[in-house]
C-alpha cells in the first residue's frame, strides 16, 4: 500500500472534472452555484484522500462526495418527498408516450437542446440525478448506488421513472409545436 | 411459455439489456427475441433513442478553464492529505 499523494490524486481524480462539472451544473442549475460546488468537492476529495479505497471506483466516490457536499451546503430549496403519483404511475407507464403514432422515437432527434435540458431540468431531484448519472454519464448500476448511496434496486425504478416522465413531457412539447401529429379516429 | 409472456419478460429486462447490465445468456435471448417481435423491437429502438439523445446532446459539457484554474489553486491551498 502506497501512502495517498498528491500526484495521486491529480492521476485518479483530475480526469473526473469534466463529468464532474456537467452533474453540478445539472443538480444546480446555474453556473456560477456549479462552480462553487465543484470547488468545495475537490477540496472535500483531496482532504479525505486517503479514505478512497484504491481499486475502487474514484468517480463513484468523488460523486458521493457531490451529492453531500450539494445536499448539505447548496440546496436551498427544500428537498420535496417525491409526490405519490411518481411513485405509482406504473401501470400507465409501461406503454411509451407516442407508442402508436411514433414507435420508434423518431420525434426525440427533431427536439432542440434547450428543451431537452429544460425538461431534464424539471425532473424531481431524485429522478434528475438517477437520470444523469445513467443516461447522460453512463455509469453502471452499482456506481450511482454508490454515489447516491442507495440501493441497486432503487436506482432502476428511480431510471424506469424517470424516463416515461421526461419521454411523456418531450412527447407532449412534440405534439404542441406540431413535430408529430397524433394518430386520429381509427 | 406463451408469446406473450415472452414480450412481459423482455420489456421487464429492457432497461437491464440495453444498459449492457444483463447476463450474456440472457442477453442473447432477449437479442433473439427482439429480432423476432416487431413490437419489442420497435420498444427498444425508442429507448435506445431516447438514451443516445441525452448521451449525445448533453454530455458535451467541459469543465472552463477558468473553473479548472480557480479548483487547481484551492488545491495547491488545502491541507494535503494526512
Amino acid at each position: 500500500m502506497t501512502a495517498p499523494t498528491r500526484a495521486g490524486f491529480d492521476q485518479e481524480i483530475l480526469p473526473h472534472l469534466d463529468l464532474l462539472y456537467r452533474v453540478a451544473l445539472r443538480f444546480t442549475r446555474e453556473p456560477a452555484r456549479a462552480e462553487d460546488l465543484v470547488q468545495d468537492t475537490m477540496v472535500k476529495a483531496y482532504r479525505n484522500w486517503e479514505k478512497f479505497e484504491p481499486g475502487t471506483s474514484a468517480r463513484a466516490w468523488l460523486l458521493a462526495i457531490l451529492r453531500n457536499t450539494f445536499i448539505n451546503a447548496y440546496r436551498r430549496e427544500k428537498r420535496e418527498p417525491i409526490p405519490m403519483d411518481h411513485e405509482v404511475l406504473d401501470a400507465h407507464m409501461a406503454a411509451h408516450p407516442g407508442e402508436e403514432s411514433d414507435p420508434e422515437g423518431a420525434f426525440f432527434d427533431k427536439i432542440v437542446d434547450e428543451r431537452i435540458l429544460k425538461a431534464l431540468d424539471t425532473l424531481p431531484p431524485e429522478f434528475r440525478e438517477v437520470m444523469v448519472l445513467s443516461d447522460v454519464e453512463g455509469l453502471p448500476y452499482a456506481e450511482i448506488a454508490h454515489a447516491l448511496a442507495i440501493p441497486v434496486g432503487t436506482v432502476k425504478s428511480r431510471l424506469f421513472r424517470a424516463r416515461r416522465l421526461m419521454q411523456t413531457e418531450l412527447y407532449e412539447h412534440a405534439l404542441e409545436t406540431g413535430i408529430i401529429t397524433a394518430r386520429s379516429g381509427r | 411459455m406463451s408469446a406473450d409472456d415472452d414480450c412481459t419478460r423482455v420489456r421487464e429486462q429492457l432497461m437491464d439489456f440495453l444498459k449492457q447490465e444483463l447476463p450474456a445468456n440472457l442477453a442473447a435471448d432477449i437479442t433473439r427475441h427482439l429480432n423476432e417481435c416487431p413490437p419489442c423491437g420497435d420498444c427498444a429502438e425508442y429507448e435506445r433513442r431516447f438514451v443516445a439523445l441525452l448521451r449525445r446532446r448533453l454530455s458535451g459539457d467541459c469543465c472552463p478553464d477558468a473553473v479548472r484554474a480557480r479548483v487547481l489553486d484551492a488545491l495547491r491551498d488545502a491541507t494535503p492529505p494526512a
